[in-house]
């Protein structure tokens, strides 16, 4: 009977603490600017310097953008009617490793790459409706057109530019073909 | 209104201000993202230390928050002109000049910044650049012996002399080729081009040589044709064999027929002169001229597949009538786009007629070869096939060269009924000199 109480006992303690974990998500980043209408999934308003959890989805409504900077140096800015879910991000400020996965869901994103993918552009990944994107040192925007189409735009710095910095990379890929683009202007449109 | 004038202030002293200010973390940008004073000083750190994905996004951001503010989108504009960026700098030009509250003294700021700059940026019409090569090849039968390792000689059949002739061999190649030019206008451009290659073998027996080429071509645009003529001389100086001169001069054009479709000509004159010395006196019979003719057709399948088909003729006619010989042949080819380079498979068949028969090797027999290459290429940058070259090759200025050919000749005569096939692996890293010309 004794055994039962402790075996109670545990489990209780083993679900408090996963309900404690729950009620506590990780802080990921903070909006940086936010203009106009600005929500989260829950239909909270979003304001300047307010915090970002992991799994927040950023809803930007008529007339608003914001700005989004995250631990690892990502910044973000979602354009007008636009929405974006942070599916993942683990990030080592110590080593400067980690993983970021957001799925843009429609709208205008542009995106400034951090920390997480100097090393392994991998390891930032955004997901649209017809792919993927991965891109390191660099900056790109994301215009989803429709479900089945998205526009995605190298914006550089580009190998002549005149200061000091790295030209970064961009890989898009439809699930079954990857292309690489190097040149700022460039873009690739991936179609369902 | 105070605000703003404030907010001037603050942003002028930040930018006349050079005493040293404390370091701000990325932590405090997030404890404080709309703090005007910290994040200009955090945007000047970050510039400073070479951190300037920062410096824009601080910009961009201050921009958002504070829309009326010209001095920040003129910061912000005046390192987004440096960042060979066309695609950004448009659309912050254009974000600057639609923005109600952008004045007119700020739009002729704009204009006069983006003039500068562009002049700055304007490319010379000068270009240079030096590629430097180094290629391996294995051959399976450097010197084409026979497949039954006889030959015809006043018809008799004899062995081939062995070890005397190589077969199997390697040979390295290092080579660097100058090439400078001149764009004359948009539709036109100059290119003179200077190089030379060095050749040894493994085995050292003969084919060692230094080769010397030059060649001036001519590129221009005339509606859809994309014409280049040019001339070339090439003087190979062979250790243990005849030395050679050829000279020649041609064109190749290519008519775009629409996006899918585009047809390419060529035509082309060569002469080969033989010098005479010892161990080679009679090499000069060899002499010759060659004319060369060549129609392809060019089908996009894809952005990424391409096939061809080509005719092609050539009349060679030697000092030493026995030597003459009219080719033509057919061949064809598909290219794909990998992700890792351009692969590229192509076949050809040749069928070589003789006008005249070589009394030396046979009083009956008229020379008919009868001839297939099969050739697979993969080339590329280096950082495609091997993604961690980028810390090494940064520039993205090496290049590769996987090629595979594969020769089968027929022939009704002994001698030249040869089977090769070779391997080269190349590396080429172009040196751009296009900033002497600034």
């Amino acid at each position: 009977m004794k055994f039962f109480k402790y075996i109670s006992i545990l489990t209780l303690f083993l679900l408090n603490f996963n309900f404690a974990n729950a009620s506590n998500p990780e802080f990921v980043g903070v909006v940086g600017a936010a203009i106009g209408d600005i929500k989260n999934q829950n239909n909270e308003k979003l304001l300047n310097g307010s915090k970002i959890y992991y799994g927040d989805t950023i809803i930007v409504n008529k007339q608003s953008n914001a700005q989004l900077l995250f631990l690892d140096q990502t910044v973000i800015t979602v354009g007008e009617e636009s929405e974006l879910t942070v599916d993942e991000f683990i990030y080592d400020p110590e080593t400067n490793e980690g993983k970021f996965v957001s799925s843009i869901n429609s709208g205008t994103v542009k995106v400034i790459t951090g920390e997480i993918s100097k090393n392994n552009p991998d390891n930032l990944e955004v997901n649209v409706t017809t792919g993927t994107i991965g891109a390191r040192g660099t900056e790109f925007v994301v215009v989803a057109e429709s479900n089945d189409e998205n526009k995605i735009i190298l914006l550089g710095p580009g190998p002549n530019n005149t200061l000091g910095m790295m030209p970064g990379t961009l890989q898009v890929s439809d699930g079954l073909n990857t292309i690489e683009i190097i040149k700022p202007g460039y873009e690739s449109i991936l179609t369902n | 209104m105070p605000q703003k004038i404030f907010n001037k202030i603050i942003i002028i002293f930040l930018f006349i201000s050079t005493s040293a200010l404390a370091e701000i973390s990325y932590r405090e940008i997030l404890d404080n993202p709309t703090d005007l004073e910290i994040n200009l000083n955090y945007a000047k750190q970050q510039q400073k230390a070479g951190n300037l994905k920062l410096t824009i996004s601080t910009l961009e951001r201050l921009s958002m928050l504070y829309p009326s503010n010209t001095e920040i989108k003129l910061y912000l504009l005046s390192i987004v002109v440096k960042m060979d960026s066309p695609a950004k700098l448009t659309l912050l030009v254009q974000s600057i000049l639609s923005d109600p509250n952008t004045t007119q003294e700020t739009k002729k700021l704009v204009v006069e910044l983006l003039d500068k700059e562009q002049k700055l940026a304007e490319p010379s019409k000068w270009f240079a650049y030096l590629d430097l090569s180094y290629a391996h090849t294995e051959n399976s039968n450097y010197d084409s012996v026979s497949v039954s390792k006889k030959r015809l000689v006043t018809d008799g059949i004899q062995t081939f002399s062995t070890p005397s002739t190589v077969e199997y061999d390697k040979s390295f190649k290092r080579s660097g080729a100058l090439t400078f030019g001149k764009n004359i206008s948009d539709t036109s451009s100059i290119f003179f081009n200077l190089g030379l290659d060095v050749n040894t073998m493994n085995k050292k027996q003969a084919g060692e040589s230094d080769i010397v080429n030059t060649s001036v071509s001519y590129f221009k645009i005339i509606g859809n044709h994309y014409l280049t003529p040019y001339v070339y001389y090439t003087k190979p100086n062979y250790r243990q064999a005849a030395d050679v001169n050829m000279k020649g001069l041609g064109f190749n054009n290519t008519y775009i027929l629409n996006e899918k479709n585009n047809i390419n000509y060529t035509a082309g004159y060569s002469n080969t002169e033989y010098h005479t010395r010892e161990g080679f006196l009679f090499k000069y019979l060899e002499n010759n001229d060659i004319y060369s003719f060549g129609l392809k057709f060019n089908h996009n399948i894809s952005n990424k597949n391409k096939v061809g088909a080509k005719l092609l003729h050539n009349i060679t006619s030697s000092l030493q009538d026995h030597y003459s010989n009219d080719t033509n042949g057919v061949e064809f080819s598909y290219a794909h786009l990998l992700p890792i380079g351009t692969l590229k498979l192509s076949t050809r068949l040749t069928e070589k007629k003789f006008r005249k028969k070589q009394d030396s090797v046979s009083t009956i027999i008229l020379r008919k070869d009868e001839g297939i290459l099969n050739n697979i290429s993969l080339k590329g940058q280096l950082n495609q096939l091997i993604p961690f070259a980028k810390s090494i090759n940064k520039k993205n200025n090496i290049f590769y060269n996987i090629n595979f050919i594969d020769s089968h000749v027929h022939s009704n005569i002994i001698t030249n009924k040869v089977k090769k096939h070779s391997l080269t692996f190349e590396l080429t890293k172009r040196l751009d000199f296009n900033g002497l010309f600034k």
